[in-house]
């Protein structure tokens, strides 16, 4: 029997509770794609909060890996969404009012990444980030997260 | 005979000074020239973008005061030619404007004026004013009205 190692990091870069950046997420994929060893990352952000990146469908997790590759910006060491993806979250974030954790949960459900975002709740239970599209009345597209306990 | 000379050095002066002029963007549809054409822009000031720019920018959001390696969307601006509300009508009913996303070099000390939360109605001399001297690392050009 083989025991699961399971990542965490704890990062200054992780300030005002913001979820795991591209960087972590990318990071996960290589390592759980080199060994099935990786199930989990945990992350600890600067104000405590705590998440968990963790594979659900590792073939899934090499597609999404194949169909959007990270790339590397000049200047910086860790890798980027693609600009298909990261321009998708951008407008998410900043034009349809979703928070950068919906954006990630959402992005990872849509786009069938195989890795489900969990939080950790006061009492110490982890659940799993789900964010659900909407459209208003008016075309607005809105997001609402729908988290499972 | 002395005309003609005059002719040919007034000619000569037109297409030299004119050339020299001439700006990459000369209306919205020319923007995807930038992304072609990045390898020229990468490692210079975006002060030098803005500058090839004829039509205005009218609307911008982005991160530029941003720290975190990897973050969403890393350190960047996205240009608008068409103002704040217009660009979010466009940009919700799935009609993306013209729109000129620039990332940055990482700046680890970053104490780069930070831009509201869905972004806000700005021109190019008030961007070239607080953010001409970030360094371009990459150019991306999306949406096509």
């Amino acid at each position: 029997m083989q025991a699961k190692i399971a990542l965490v990091h704890c990062s200054q870069y992780h300030q005002d509770n913001k979820p795991p950046d591209s960087g972590d997420l990318y990071g996960f994929i290589k390592l759980a794609s080199e060994s099935n060893l990786y199930q989990t990352r945990y992350l600890v952000t600067e104000s405590g909060a705590v998440y968990a990146l963790v594979v659900t469908d590792m073939q899934a997790v090499i597609k999404f890996n194949t169909d959007y590759p990270s790339q590397t910006m000049i200047g910086d060491n860790e890798p980027d969404f693609p600009e298909s993806l990261a321009n998708e979250i951008n407008e998410m974030t900043q034009i349809e009012g979703a928070t950068p954790e919906m954006a990630l949960a959402f992005i990872l459900n849509e786009k069938n990444a195989g890795i489900a975002l969990l939080k950790q709740t006061i009492n110490g239970n982890f659940k799993r980030l789900n964010t659900t599209e909407n459209i208003d009345n008016n075309g607005n597209k809105y997001y609402t997260a729908s988290n499972c306990q | 005979m002395k005309s003609l000379v005059k002719l040919f050095a007034f000619l000569f002066l037109l297409t030299a000074t004119s050339c020299h002029a001439q700006k990459i963007v000369q209306r919205t549809a020319d923007a995807k020239k930038l992304e072609i054409n990045k390898d020229q822009f990468i490692g210079k000031p975006f002060k030098e973008l803005l500058g090839q720019l004829v039509p205005k920018i009218k609307y911008a959001y982005g991160t530029p005061d941003n720290k975190s390696v990897g973050a969403i969307g890393g350190t960047y601006i996205k240009l608008f030619f068409v103002d704040k509300d217009e660009s979010k009508k466009k940009i919700i009913h799935n009609e993306a404007p013209t729109g000129i996303t620039v990332r940055f070099k990482l700046e680890p000390k970053n104490t780069r004026k930070p831009m509201p939360l869905g972004g806000l109605d700005i021109t190019s001399e008030e961007l070239a004013k607080e953010y001409g001297d970030m360094i371009i690392s990459d150019i991306y050009v999306s949406g096509k009205n």
